[in-house]
Order: structure tokens, then sequence, then C-alpha cells
């Protein structure tokens, strides 16, 4: 691809890569939506993805060929964030290692049907009613918390909780009916 | 997990992302994860789902709308990467309860701007070129209703809405129902098109049907050489192979344009239509076809209509589908099959005459008697009266006057109540006792899926074709081989009675049967008892329901 050229910055005078970018593109959802599941934290999860690039920039600028990059990066992930619990271990939502380690487990499984997820995803918020869109637009659009949608709606927090389980419920029951229809579901 | 347990997870979750967890919720959450792998799992799907919307609304903020990845412009990767380097730091919202990451020793061979620059380029190209952003785009359109629709690479059922930004849909087959802001249009598979706005539709290939709601209208339909704005109105629009497009008018009208010469539009109104040639350049006037598209679907009861309320069998006896009209002088005998001929041309041996070459008519016969033979599988007429065993003239579909008049001695014009029959608008099945005529109900329902045969419906009467002579016949439809319907004994001629049978969708064969009603059979001129004995049928039809 043309457009994945290696030029200057001009104000830093490194250069951007775009085959590193171009690797990066297929994976980095993978592995922020990995690292998040077992970082619950959206900006300490970006944290931990900023910290998981900078390692594999570092390993692909040595060796310029990364087989299987997105494993890599989930495994690069997962130990900065095992990493992170070692060195938070006040930390109130550490869940023992045993559980942790299931989970990582299931997210590794489950982001490898990532691309099937976002394609069957973007189905289902088609079937979304305009209400249940807006809500989820306001939540992750404008990024806006459960109490300020509360605000501006005049609805309580604890219905709007509510409201948006269930509409994460459905969107969820038809991804994995999508993926069931396509034989994509795990056990 | 239970379902209590389900319920609460959620909760669980969302107040955990959104850091408004209280301490008390937050260790349930933990000892409900620390001991149920159920729980484990769903937490892990839960989340992801929760980043991937996170990360769709995230970009949004950012990024263009784009229909096609093909259209991504690289260079914002250089002006990113630039701003990002320029930018001052953005404050990053800490969380309630957590406490600072352990900052990393600064590397020296990269700025770790350069990397966060990576960071939202990914993310940037990854919304851009794989999501293509639904939360801005605006909605346009909502499958009303479809029947088996087949999408090329999605699954857009019943309640999904188009947005503006969906590009070009393929709809590999099937009908689906569409309502726009002031319109409702279906679209028949195959046919690839875009909805632009809540009043606009692209096509590249296929047929739409548009009808307006009633007082509203602007509506338009584009293709690749014209562009069709509906001035309230329902018309249908179809792309030939070489993109030359024809539309049809039912109601009101509508503006036509053709792409080389937009400033000379054509109005077409109501039972008019029109051809747009392959190259934009000329729009010339066309028959109406108004049965030509899919103006109504109903998935519960899988009917698809196209307007029309039954088939002619007048057109189905010439072995064409029942849409189009019947072939004008087709004659069948019942000793040689397709014939030229009008009258018998030679001695019958009284065999079932199966057509092979008419994939709708089973056969034809002359009824003698008790027990005939009238389907290829062997069904049986038991009721058949037992008649000379002879007959006069073959089967005929809208005769040439020429072929039946006989000078001095007998007319050809078939005409009842001052009416012309044998032609295009009233289409006639001319059947001189004694004959008869199966047809295969089956194979004709092939040729209307979704919908049932559910009466077979004619006039029929004795055509006088001014012969001094007396006629009397016996007039039958069966289903089956059973008598469904029978008017015995018609003497007068020229006037038209009412016949009519239920069909069910099991059944297999219908027979149109004129027999000589018992007459005494002479072997003279004007002494047989068939003499006189036209029968026809006056636009016989299936309903369809």
């Amino acid at each position: 691809m043309d457009n994945f050229k290696e030029i200057k910055d001009s104000n830093t005078s490194q250069s951007i890569n775009y085959d590193f970018v171009r690797k990066l593109v297929q994976s980095q959802n993978r592995i922020y939506a990995f690292i998040l599941t077992l970082v619950p934290n959206w900006a300490e999860a970006e944290d931990i993805l900023q910290d998981t690039v900078e390692i594999l920039w570092s390993k692909y600028s040595k060796s310029k060929e990364l087989d299987n990059f997105t494993a890599l990066g989930i495994g690069i992930a997962r130990n900065l964030v095992y990493s992170y619990y070692r060195e938070k271990k006040k930390q109130e939502f550490l869940l023992e290692q045993e559980a942790l380690d299931n989970i990582a487990s299931y997210s590794e499984s489950i982001s490898q049907e990532s691309e099937d997820r976002v394609r069957i995803l973007r189905k289902c918020l088609r079937k979304l009613s305009e209400k249940d869109m807006e809500l989820i637009r306001l939540r992750y659009e404008e990024g806006m918390k459960i109490k300020n949608v509360a605000e501006i709606s005049n609805r309580s927090v604890a219905a709007l909780y509510k409201a948006l389980g269930r509409v994460h419920d459905a969107i969820l029951k038809c991804v994995k009916s999508g993926l069931v229809r396509e034989n994509y579901c795990h056990d | 997990m239970t379902d209590s347990q389900e319920y609460d997870i959620k909760g669980l979750i969302l107040e955990l992302l959104d850091q408004t967890i209280s301490s008390e919720r937050r260790q349930k959450l933990r000892d409900i994860l620390n001991s149920d792998p159920e729980a484990q799992k769903y937490y892990a799907e839960y989340i992801m789902l929760c980043a991937s919307l996170r990360q769709y609304g995230a970009a949004t903020a950012l990024t263009p709308l784009c229909d096609s990845k093909d259209n991504f412009d690289y260079s914002l990767l250089e002006d990113l990467a630039n701003s990002e380097e320029s930018a001052p730091a953005a404050p990053i919202e800490k969380a309630v309860e957590v406490e600072e990451v352990k900052a990393k020793p600064v590397k020296k061979k990269r700025s770790r701007k350069i990397l966060l620059a990576y960071v939202s380029i990914a993310a940037l190209i990854f919304i851009v070129v794989s999501v293509n952003n639904l939360f801005k785009a605006k909605p346009v359109a909502v499958i009303k209703d479809s029947i088996n629709a087949k999408w090329s690479d999605m699954d857009l059922t019943e309640g999904c809405t188009l947005f503006d930004s969906d590009g070009f849909l393929k709809l590999e087959s099937g009908v689906v129902k569409l309502e726009y802001k002031d319109a409702t249009v279906i679209v028949e598979g195959p046919c690839e098109f875009a909805s632009k706005s809540n009043n606009r539709i692209k096509m590249l290939s296929g047929s739409v049907y548009v009808k307006m709601v009633e007082g509203r209208n602007g509506y338009v339909v584009e293709t690749p050489v014209s562009t069709i704005v509906d001035l309230g109105t329902e018309f249908g629009v179809q792309i030939h192979n070489g993109n030359s497009t024809e539309v049809h008018v039912l109601k009101g009208k509508a503006s036509v344009s053709a792409s080389c010469k937009p400033d000379k539009s054509q109005t077409f109104e109501a039972g008019s239509a029109g051809l747009v040639s392959s190259n934009g350049a000329e729009i010339t006037g066309i028959n109406l076809d108004k049965f030509k598209f899919v103006r109504e679907i109903d998935s519960n009861t899988n009917t698809i209509s196209r307007g029309r309320t039954h088939i002619d069998l007048a057109s189905i006896t010439t072995g064409c589908d029942g849409r189009m009209a019947a072939l004008d002088n087709y004659w069948l005998d019942p000793e040689l099959g397709l014939t030229e001929n009008a009258l018998k041309s030679q001695v019958h041996d009284n065999k079932y005459m199966p057509l092979e070459f008419n994939q709708y008519v089973d056969g034809i016969f002359v009824p003698k008697g008790p027990g005939n033979q009238i389907s290829s599988t062997g069904m049986i007429f038991e009721d058949c009266p037992k008649t000379c065993a002879d007959y006069y003239a073959n089967i005929g579909v809208n005769p040439k006057p020429e072929l039946l008049e006989v000078p001095d001695k007998r007319t050809g014009n078939i005409i009842f109540n001052g009416r012309d029959y044998g032609n295009a608008l009233n289409p006639c099945i001319v059947m001189h006792a004694n004959i008869g005529i199966t047809y295969d109900l089956r194979a004709i329902a092939k040729e209307y899926p979704y919908r049932r045969i559910s009466r077979f419906y004619s006039k029929v009467g004795i055509a006088d074709l001014d012969e001094p002579y007396p006629c009397n016949a016996d007039i039958w439809v069966l289903i089956d081989g059973q008598v469904r319907s029978k008017i015995a004994a018609v003497k007068e001629k020229g006037k038209l009675l009412d016949i009519e049978v239920e069909i069910n969708e099991n059944d297999k064969f219908l027979t149109l049967v004129v027999t000589d009603g018992g007459d005494i059979d002479i072997m003279e001129a004007y002494k047989r008892a068939i003499t006189c004995d036209w029968c026809v049928f006056t636009s016989p039809v299936l309903e369809l329901y």
C-alpha cells in the first residue's frame, strides 16, 4: 500500500512508520478490549495500551518483522496488567489470580472473533430503537456518565442504569446469536 | 450464574466502568467473579462489548463519515501525528479509587508522544475504514417487511434502520419493503441501491416501486441514466442490463429526465410509461405494464402482490404464463396437438392427448362417456355422460373469425351482449362439444410463488354464429376428476352464464369439459348431437389469493 510509507515528522524529526500503524490498526482494539476486561477503568486501560504499544514498537523497530502482531500485543498487555496489579496491591478490584487468568483466557478467546463481532455489532446497532440508540450515543460518543445523562434527560440514575443494562444486554444477545448463526460461537 | 446474578452483574459492571461503584458493590462484584466461571465469561463479553462501543463512540467525535475504505485520506495521519505532537497535554480523568500508575522511564529512542499518535491514528483508521460509523450517520429508512431477502454482505431484517452512510447495498434476492419519510419503497432483488437521504434512492441495478404518502411528493429515484422525480404518485423503475431504464407510472405523475439532457424532462401520467436509453440521451414512450413491479408484500401471509388478482386462463392455454396476453388464433387438436386448423382434421381415437409442449396444460381429450381419462396421471371423469364420442372443432383461443366462418352458412365473430370476444382485451376459449382440456394447477402455481390459486371463474355461453339450428350442450368444471360445477342443457345462444369453482392448495388438475347434451346423434349435416354447440369461455381466469 503506497500510503504506508515512512515519512519525517517535521516537528520531531522522527518518522511515522506506516507499516507499524497498519499492524496497529488491525490489532489495537482487540488489545485494548482485552486490557479493559482485566483493568475495568477506561483511563488506566488506555495507559496500559500505550505501554503495550511502546513495547511493540521497540520490538518492531528491532526486527521489522513481527509474526502475529495481535497475539504478541495481547501477550505483552497481559504481562503489563499482571505487573500493574502487582504494583497496586491495595487496588480494591484486584481479583484472585485464578479469576484473573480465566477472564484473560476468555477475553483472549473472544478477541479472536473480534472482526466478526464488530461486523455483527454493526447490524445489531441498526436494530436499536431511536431512544436506545440515543442513550448509547450519549454514553459512548459523547462519553457522558450515567449521572450526566440523567441530569439532561430528567430520568433517575437507577432507571438509566437499568435502561443501559437492558440495551447492552440486547446488543450482546444479538451479537451472540449472530455468532451462533455464523458458527463462530465458543462454548 | 442465575438470572438475578446476571442482572446484578450488568449493573455492577456499568457502575464499575463509570467509577461510581461503591466499595460494597465492588466487593460484591469481586466475590461473584472470584467464585463463578460463568460470571467471569459473561463479564469478559460484557466488558468487551462496552470497549467496542466506546471505541466507536470516541472515534466518532473525530472522524468524518466515509462510505468506503477506499476513500480514506491517509494524509490525515500526518496531520494527526503533528497535532498530537504539538497539542498541550490533555487532562486525564483520574479513577476515583485507582492509584497513579507508576511512571515509566522516558524512552530515548522514541518519544511517548509519537506512540500516543500511533494509538490515536490506529483508532481513527479502524473506525473510518472498518466500522463505518453508525452514530453520526443519519437514519433515512426502516425495513418494514421482507420476504426471502438475501443481502450480499449484510443481514438486514425487519426493523433495521438504513443510514445515509451505508453506501450501496446489494439485495441479491427476495423483496424488501422500506419506509422513508414520505414514501414506501418496495425493492425487488437482485437490486443494488443506496439510500442517499430520506427522500432519495440511487439505484445501480434492479427494480423498485415507489408509493408516496397521500399528499406528499418529491421523492427522487436516480439511475445511471435518469432521474425520476415523483409528483405525488405511484411508479416503478426498472434498470436493464446496459442501464436503460423503464419508468411505469400507475398513479399521479412522475417527471423523468435523461442524464445527458437533464434540462429536458418529460412528465409521465398515470397509465403511461417511458424508456430512457442506455446512453442517457433519449426518452421514448412504451406500453405500461401495470403488473411488472411488486407493489406490496406481507411476510405474515408470505404474499407478494404485483397488483394482479388473477391469471388469464386463455393465456395459460396458449402456453403463456397468465400475465401476458394470450396468443391469438391458437388451436389445439385432440388428435394432433398444436394445429393451425379450427376444425377437426381426422377421426379421433378418443385417447387422452398429453400436451408436453405446454407446461401448464396437462392434456386435451374427447369425452365419450363414464370413465373417460382426463389427465396424464390417469384420473377418470366417472360422471361423464355418454356422448356421441365425436367432436367438430379443435379447442381455440382468440380464434380468427375467418377460420370459423362458412360463407352463407356461418359467421365467425364471437359476440356476446354486443361485445367482441377473441382479442387481448376480451380473451376467450372456444370449446365446441365434445371436447375437454385439463390444466396442471401445480405447474401454473409455480409461476406465482407466495400466492395461492383460489378460484376458477369465467362466463360461458353458446356463441351465436347465425346458424339456423338449435344447440344443446352440457358444460362441466372438474377438479381432480370430481365435478365441481355443471351447467346442463344450454340451449340458448348468445347468453353468458357465470361458472366458478373454488380451488384449494392441494388440488392438482382443473378440467373444463363440454359435452353434447345427450342429443340424438344422426350422421347428417346439422343433425348431429354436437350441432351448433359452440361453447365459449369468455375472459376465463384463475383468481389469486
